[in-house]
């Protein structure tokens, strides 16, 4: 079933990880989402969830890469 | 449009007067994913001034969550409080940090805002635990 299917991505860890980054224009989309919503506009279900989602993304990213440049790698840029 | 513009050079003195660190929960953007975001302590919706003094810095996460709400709950009594307002607050007055790294309010406001910043979420506090490892929190 395609809902079960499950992906596997091999990696080297942790340099492999400490590439992970947020797509600048995800970043992008994000901002204009909070844009919006501080502008005064209240953000619709569906944008709520987006910008929901693209919050727990970028901080998702932000762990991995600490957690990897802290496992020892001389990591970053 | 574009009455609400933070223009730039004014996006880049509330950066600088907030050292690069949300206001609200202290994460530094340094090692942060996304860009901090400009945000009105006091809502645009209620003719808050696009002004150096009405805007803070805040993370992705504190400024989806604050939005234009400037009340909350103070979970520990129900009472509905004014939230921590960065600009006429001192936030050690409001909030501490624990020991795991968890953000403590210490006042009807501060925990009223704790609260509705879900600060304490698991990926927020596993990313603080890492920025106290390399020194840069709290
Ligand atoms: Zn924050």
């Amino acid at each position: 079933m395609a809902a079960n299917a499950t992906v596997r991505i091999d990696m080297e860890l942790p340099t492999d990880l400490a590439r992970l980054r947020l797509p600048e224009g995800v970043d992008r989309r994000l901002q204009a989402l909070l844009d919006k919503q501080d502008r005064g506009e209240p953000l619709n279900v569906d944008e709520a969830a987006e910008a929901e989602g693209l919050v727990e993304l970028s901080e998702l990213l932000t762990l991995l890469r600490l957690r990897a440049q802290g496992s020892g790698s001389s990591a970053a840029e | 449009m574009n009455r609400d513009y933070v223009p730039l050079s004014l996006q880049r003195r509330v950066r600088d007067r907030a050292r690069n660190r949300c206001e609200y929960c202290g994460i530094s953007q340094a090692f942060q994913e996304a860009t901090f975001h400009v945000d009105h302590v006091h809502p645009r919706s209620e003719e808050g001034p696009t002004e150096y003094e009405n805007l803070a810095l805040a993370c992705v996460s504190c400024s989806l969550r604050k939005g234009a709400r400037t009340h909350a709950l103070d979970p520990a009594t129900g009472a509905r409080v004014a939230t921590y307002n960065p600009r006429h607050d001192r936030w050690n007055e409001h909030f501490a940090v624990g020991e795991d790294m968890r953000i403590v309010g210490r006042t009807p406001s501060g925990r009223a805002t704790v609260e509705l910043l879900s600060m304490n979420r698991t990926l927020a506090v596993a990313i603080r635990v890492e920025e106290a490892r390399c020194g840069r929190f709290p």
